[in-house]
């Protein structure tokens, strides 16, 4: 069935998924039914909350559905053996929003460290001894204004720089679907609009499906030609840039189930607890 | 606003306070019947007989001996010892480490999306874990008196027994050590299709290995200990010469053998501290 090539990347039908994170979370995603097509561009947007990453790990395979059908490359990735499963996931990238790079690594080894699903054992261990691939790391911190950093250490780059070296390290694992959790969370306005011009523009010349989550609603609707909405873990809207109106945006974080109100600091009584006080 | 207008004390109560009063009270209550069971009581250690016969052991370590022949003989022996120590420790990690990588679960790929490893990787990590367990719970010094009546008196039956018990050791802390470090680096290279080895090499070890080193090089020290020890049943070394010694009542020499001890361990001690600083 490899050699099937779908048109595909991921067929959604009425997923439900509950993070792994912590002991029995209630349920996250409900009921989410979507197709994504090869080649695609598609921002993800909803208010804090709503299972953005979530819904990312479920497509990059590292979270299983609770119920529903998930297809990925036009097979169903959890009923395959774990070996199988992981053949796969060589074909997808998941980049977190933190990005986990090592402290104490250089920054030539954090990005070839996108190779290891392609590379032997060997080849992994030669390159630590002495980074024979540097040329294509150089070649993918390009895009990305961050190639004289070649050779520092991870824990010298600021939040916004690991997040670009996280990118490149995914530009050069080679794959057909790249997942980005919010990467422009720790850049400035213009270098934000840069990165993810240069992360469109290497994902299309690759051939390469792009799912984005996003915080910056103007951004990525000005950018993408497919917006996924999702709020409170369902699918709000789901629909190409142009029948996308404002009041869509505006109704999707309208009143939404914010994590905390806003407490102001300093002020020592929060409101909900002074009414209880007040009862006694 | 009438909570501004009248301020009411809140009180915030820590919800863990009572967990931890509880658990508190709880280990006094079960040490007060280990205290007795062990007949501890530290005042007999000044009484009148015991300073006495602690006066007179102490005073026959002085001077320490200090002839060319004795002092060329020890410096021999204590070549044996390290010998010994480093040998048994490099036959333990060779054991160790493969063990090391069994036992683990950071390492596992059917756990990734599921939180829970597939059975057939479970068992066989709880079968190492309880071999583990079985290797150390038998001391270094039962494993020597074996080998002595196996190989006979001298350093290899040293080396075996080292080498036997720490094995179960180091495998143990190493895979706990991984275990409780940040996990996250590793997991994402997973995550994304790498092999367990090369996720290890690039993602795992970056951030733990100065906990490694510096396990590594303690039991190295408990090593020159443990050799000190096993020589007294007739496995070679320092430990050799120092229960002749005692056995002489030569209180001179067992002090010059006691400063060689402390010049071992606090050699380990800088090689230790050498090794963390290069590592950070």
């Amino acid at each position: 069935m490899k050699s099937r090539v779908s048109e595909f990347v991921f067929r959604a039908q009425s997923l439900d998924v509950r993070p792994l994170a912590g002991g029995r979370p209630p349920i996250v995603l409900k009921g989410l039914t979507f197709d994504v097509k090869r080649g695609e561009q598609i921002a993800l947007i909803g208010p804090s909350g709503a299972g953005k990453t979530t819904l990312l790990a479920t497509l990059a395979l590292a979270n299983e559905p609770d119920a529903g059908a998930l297809e990925v490359f036009g097979v169903a990735p959890w009923e395959m053996s774990s070996g199988a499963r992981h053949a796969l996931r060589k074909r997808l990238f998941l980049a977190p929003q933190a990005p986990p790079l090592p402290p104490r690594q250089r920054v030539v080894t954090a990005v070839l460290a996108g190779r290891l699903a392609h590379w032997s054992l060997w080849t992994a261990i030669r390159s630590l001894i002495y980074p024979r691939a540097a040329a294509s790391a150089h070649a993918a911190l390009v895009p990305f204004s961050m190639e004289d950093k070649l050779f520092s250490r991870v824990d010298r780059l600021s939040g916004g720089e690991r997040q670009r070296v996280s990118m490149a390290r995914m530009l050069v694992a080679d794959v057909e679907v790249m997942l980005v959790d919010e990467p422009l969370s720790a850049l400035d306005p213009r270098l934000a609009h840069q990165t993810l011009a240069s992360l469109q523009q290497q994902a299309a010349g690759r051939g390469a499906t792009l799912m984005c989550s996003l915080h910056q609603v103007e951004l990525a609707h000005a950018q993408f030609p497919r917006v996924i909405g999702l709020r409170e873990g369902a699918i709000f809207f789901d629909a190409p840039r142009a029948a996308v109106s404002d009041e869509m945006l505006a109704d999707l974080y309208a009143g939404a189930t914010a994590p905390s109100p806003p407490v102001a600091i300093g002020d020592e009584t929060p409101p909900s607890l002074a009414a209880d006080a007040r009862c006694r | 606003m009438r909570a501004a207008a009248d301020p009411v004390v809140v009180r915030y109560v820590d919800p863990a306070w009572r967990t931890r009063a509880t658990w508190a009270l709880l280990s006094v209550a079960l040490l007060w019947p280990l205290l007795v069971a062990t007949q501890f009581k530290p005042w007999e250690l000044f009484d009148e007989n015991s300073r006495q016969a602690t006066l007179v052991f102490l005073s026959s370590f002085l001077p320490p001996a200090t002839s060319i022949e004795f002092l060329v003989e020890m410096l021999k022996s204590a070549w044996v010892t390290l010998a010994i120590a480093t040998a048994g420790l490099s036959l333990a990690l060779l054991f160790a480490i493969p063990l090391t990588l069994v036992a683990t679960s950071r390492l596992s790929i059917s756990r990734i999306g599921r939180g829970r490893m597939n059975t057939g990787p479970l068992v066989a990590r709880q079968g190492v874990r309880f071999g583990l367990a079985a290797l150390r719970s038998v001391p270094e010094l039962v494993f020597a008196l074996l080998f002595v009546r196996v190989v006979g008196l001298g350093p290899t039956a040293g080396v075996l027994a080292i080498a036997l018990s720490y094995s179960g050791m180091l495998a143990k802390v190493f895979a706990e050590i991984i275990e409780s470090g940040d996990g996250q680096a590793g997991d994402t290279l997973l995550k994304n299709g790498s092999g367990r080895l090369p996720a290890l090499f690039y993602g795992v070890l970056p951030g733990c290995s100065t906990e490694l080193v510096s396990y590594t090089v303690y039991r190295w020290e408990c090593a020159i200990r443990g050799s000190v020890i096993m020589g007294m049943v007739g496995a070679g070394g320092l430990g050799q010469q120092l229960d002749t010694s005692m056995k002489m009542l030569a209180g001179g020499e067992v002090a010059t053998i006691l400063i060689l001890f402390i010049a071992l361990v606090a050699l380990a001690d800088v090689l230790s501290g050498w090794l963390r600083r290069k590592l950070a």
